[in-house]
């Protein structure tokens, strides 16, 4: 490669610096931007305990049931939809980036609405869908008699969260396992291809294994928007405490009830379910991909 | 290790298992709990907190979870269809709204409040009315007018005052505009902005606040309300809580305590007794209902039939009821100082009822005075029928005539109609009987109707609670329900007219 065989340069001419110092500085204030906003909160929460006497109402949010039955839907329900946009994703992202074929670019900007519509345009629009669904099986069962059903409830209901959540943030999984995908050279393939795999072999042998680190990456990346995800959820599953509150409806609830004290608390543990996850991740995440570089 | 597709198949199943039954409630042990859901207009918060808090420590076996917001959201939500038990708004009107779109289907009144002008205690703005807010460069906040209820009542009262142009645009520029009271509360106590329209009873949940009146030639009171949803799944829990909410010695003292403006409320009673006076003529009209509604709200209706002149004497005689459901109007205004705005419900027409065939040919009024004819009329002085019947003889000089002829006089019409019966089909022990339509048309296969041509008003039947019942607007709901129309095609099949319910 060019950059590698050309000579390193005899002189210098001034000093890196001034270069390394604008990176640092313009990257820098956006990371002491978020560094200062979660600092904020923390010595909101504290000033609040130990100045205004305000124990009680973090300690309330602490010991609410219905704040830990958020955290776990959060959590539970953020896991399921990360495996079933992988399972949609990865074909998706596969195609868009292998093959050629027509109505490409309509399929990437479809790819794009869920990630560019307002997040309560999708709760609506998913409320809709049931609604007119359920207006069509009613005049179906009235005309033939067939009772067509929903096995499960979706609106107002837990699967109504994970579906909300599973149609934006499968929209982020695709494009990122599409890059992934787009760095794992072509010839690899068809390196498998010559010495007699099948396509589908080749994908499963060549293809995922060398996406590894990008499945890990889209994961996280569609973990952790399904984790923050709210306009949908709040339209189109509620906000009922004990059912269908996650954790970013709780801070809504909280800080619309002038609640500022619990509405924060909530927010930090956010941060810190969010950063043990992401950390935990790509620990594992790493180790398992220096092992594989190792082996 | 390559990956294997069954492999990868079976751990995403797993996974998404392993996370589904976590997800599914563990069953509680031992009693079974029930939960109510609550959606509150946030600005109630305090009360509505401590009132559950109270509630569940009375019935621990009921937990009551809740969903605050604007009360102007939480009706596009109840509109909607979300599941919930209860919708407690800050202004009767959205709950109002969700009743007449079906998605509430009881209303309970709870209390008044009213805006106000609200600023820190320790400000030292001079803001004495509303015209203050157009000082330039104070940072005014209002509700948004679409989001909670005070947001859509200070527009009214700004555009009363024939500023609301000027607010809002000053809002605009450097003021606020928020989707609940409490945030509102919350910005002026932060400082973020200088003088919000409040309501009363949530500034005095922030003691860092005060309150300046409104003008009240331009402000009007906002009535809170709680409505019991459509989607609920346990009406008498939902019920029970919104019973609980509204009585004077219990909810309504936490509410009175942040100097809302509460209502009369019922006396508590974990299952209400109701008693209930009701001419005999409506027994079959009104049972159906009577049960329905015990079974929907959990109380119990103590049921009293008879005719409503022993009804009327015995409630002279210091009889007590809590509702009084009378065959007649005249029965009502003997006893109008007992009870509260009476309202009418059916009415039906007298009329002549003779055995089947009309053996004797008895067509018009003045047959009955004919000679050696056995006529059965109500007693006069014990039911509105006999006293109605007294009235229309003697209007038609008929009366002495017509009570030489009466071989019987009973207090309630059934019992004519069941003599005239007979103890066999075709031996009847009278010639003919003066009742109500609706008596006959009990026995169709044994008795023809004669109508009275001449001209001659119905018994109107009106509904009444007592002034004194522990439980009027129990009573007043017992109303609702008999006037739904599921009550009224029960009255219709009995015979009855329904009346369109207008006061008298």
């Amino acid at each position: 490669m060019a950059s590698n065989d050309s000579p390193a340069p005899r002189h210098r001419v001034g000093s890196d610096r001034w270069f390394y110092g604008c990176l640092i500085l313009l990257g820098g204030s956006y990371i002491v931007l978020i560094l200062l906003t979660l600092l904020a909160d923390g010595v909101y929460v504290l000033m609040e305990i130990f100045l205004h006497g305000q124990w009680p109402a973090v300690r309330n949010v602490l010991v609410s049931e219905e704040i830990w039955y958020a955290t776990k839907l959060s959590i539970l329900s953020s896991t399921i939809t990360t495996v079933l946009a992988l399972w949609v994703a990865v074909p998706i992202g596969y195609l868009l980036s292998r093959f050629k074929f027509p109505g490409r670019a309509l399929l990437d900007a479809i790819l794009d609405i869920p990630i560019v519509l307002p997040p309560l345009v999708i709760g609506v629009s998913l409320l809709i869908l049931f609604k007119t669904g359920g207006v069509i099986s009613n005049a179906i069962a009235e005309k033939t008699g067939i009772e067509l059903s929903m096995p499960i409830d979706f609106p107002y209901a837990i699967p109504g969260v994970i579906l909300a959540q599973f149609l934006v943030a499968a929209a982020f999984a695709v494009r990122a396992l599409r890059l992934a995908f787009d760095e794992i050279p072509f010839r690899k393939e068809e390196v498998a291809l010559t010495l007699g795999c099948t396509r589908g072999q080749a994908f499963w042998r060549v293809v995922l294994p060398e996406a590894r680190g990008g499945l890990l990456a889209a994961a996280t990346l569609t973990w952790a928007r399904s984790l923050g995800e709210f306009g949908p959820i709040l339209v189109f599953a509620g906000a009922t405490p004990m059912r269908t509150e996650v954790l970013p409806t709780s801070v809504f609830l909280q800080f619309s009830v002038g609640d500022l004290v619990g509405a924060v608390t909530i927010s930090l543990g956010m941060v810190l379910i969010a950063v043990v996850v992401l950390v935990v991740v790509r620990v594992f995440g790493h180790r398992d991909l220096a092992g594989r570089a190792l082996r | 290790m390559k990956p294997r597709f069954g492999v990868v198949a079976v751990a995403s199943i797993s996974v998404i298992a392993v996370a589904a039954m976590l997800l599914t409630r563990p069953a509680t042990s031992g009693d079974e709990q029930e939960t109510l859901i609550l959606l509150y207009g946030a600005g109630l918060r305090e009360p509505v907190r401590e009132i559950i808090d109270e509630y569940q420590r009375e019935f621990p076996n009921v937990r009551v979870d809740v969903i605050p917001s604007g009360t102007g959201q939480l009706m596009a939500k109840v509109l909607a269809g979300e599941k919930g038990d209860l919708f407690l708004g800050a202004d009767s009107s959205y709950v109002d709204k969700a009743y007449e779109k079906g998605a509430v289907a009881e209303r309970l009144a709870v209390a008044r409040q009213w805006p106000v002008l609200s600023v820190r205690k320790d400000s030292k703005l001079s803001i004495e009315n509303v015209q203050s807010l157009l000082q330039s460069g104070l940072k005014v906040g209002l509700g948004n007018p679409g989001g909670p209820a005070i947001g859509k009542a200070s527009q009214g009262i700004l555009e009363r005052a024939g500023i609301w142009k000027q607010v809002k645009a000053a809002v605009e520029n450097h003021g606020v505009f928020k989707p609940t009271v409490q945030e509102l509360a919350n910005d002026v106590k932060l400082g973020t902005i200088d003088v919000a329209i409040l309501l009363d009873g949530t500034v005095a949940q922030h003691p860092e606040l005060k309150s300046i009146p409104i003008d009240e030639k331009i402000n009007e009171p906002l009535h809170i309300s709680i409505g019991v949803m459509t989607t609920t799944e346990r009406p008498s829990r939902a019920l029970h809580f919104a019973r609980y909410l509204t009585a004077h010695d219990r909810g309504l003292k936490n509410f009175a305590k942040y100097q809302y403006d509460v209502i009369d409320g019922d006396a508590w009673a974990d299952v209400p007794e109701l008693s209930l006076l009701s001419g005999g003529i409506l027994r079959t009209a009104i049972s159906d209902t009577l049960d329905e509604f015990e079974r929907r709200e959990g109380v119990e209706i103590v049921r009293n039939f008879n005719g409503c002149g022993i009804l009327t004497s015995s409630l002279k005689a210091g009889g007590e009821a809590d509702a009084y459901f009378a065959c007649d109007v005249s029965f009502m205004t003997q006893v109008s100082d007992l009870f509260l705005d009476p309202v009418n419900v059916s009415q039906t027409r007298m009329v002549i009822a003779v055995p089947k065939g009309n053996p004797r040919g008895i067509e018009k009024l003045s047959d009955l005075a004919r000679e050696g004819l056995k006529i059965g009329v109500a007693n006069a002085k014990q039911s509105a029928l006999g006293a109605l019947t007294e009235q229309l003889l003697a209007r038609h000089e008929l009366l002495d005539a017509v009570m030489k002829n009466v071989r019987t006089q009973l207090p309630t019409a059934d019992v004519l109609v069941t003599q005239l019966q007979g103890p066999n089909s075709g031996t009847s022990l009278l010639d003919a009987v003066v009742v109500y339509e609706v008596n006959a048309l009990r026995a169709p296969r044994d008795v023809d109707i004669i109508y009275i041509a001449e001209a001659v008003a119905p018994a109107v039947q009106p509904f009444a609670v007592a002034r004194r019942s522990k439980h009027p607007h129990l009573g007043k709901r017992l109303l609702d329900a008999i006037r739904q129309a599921n009550s009224k095609k029960r009255f219709e099949d009995n015979g009855f007219v329904w009346m369109h319910g207008g006061q008298e």
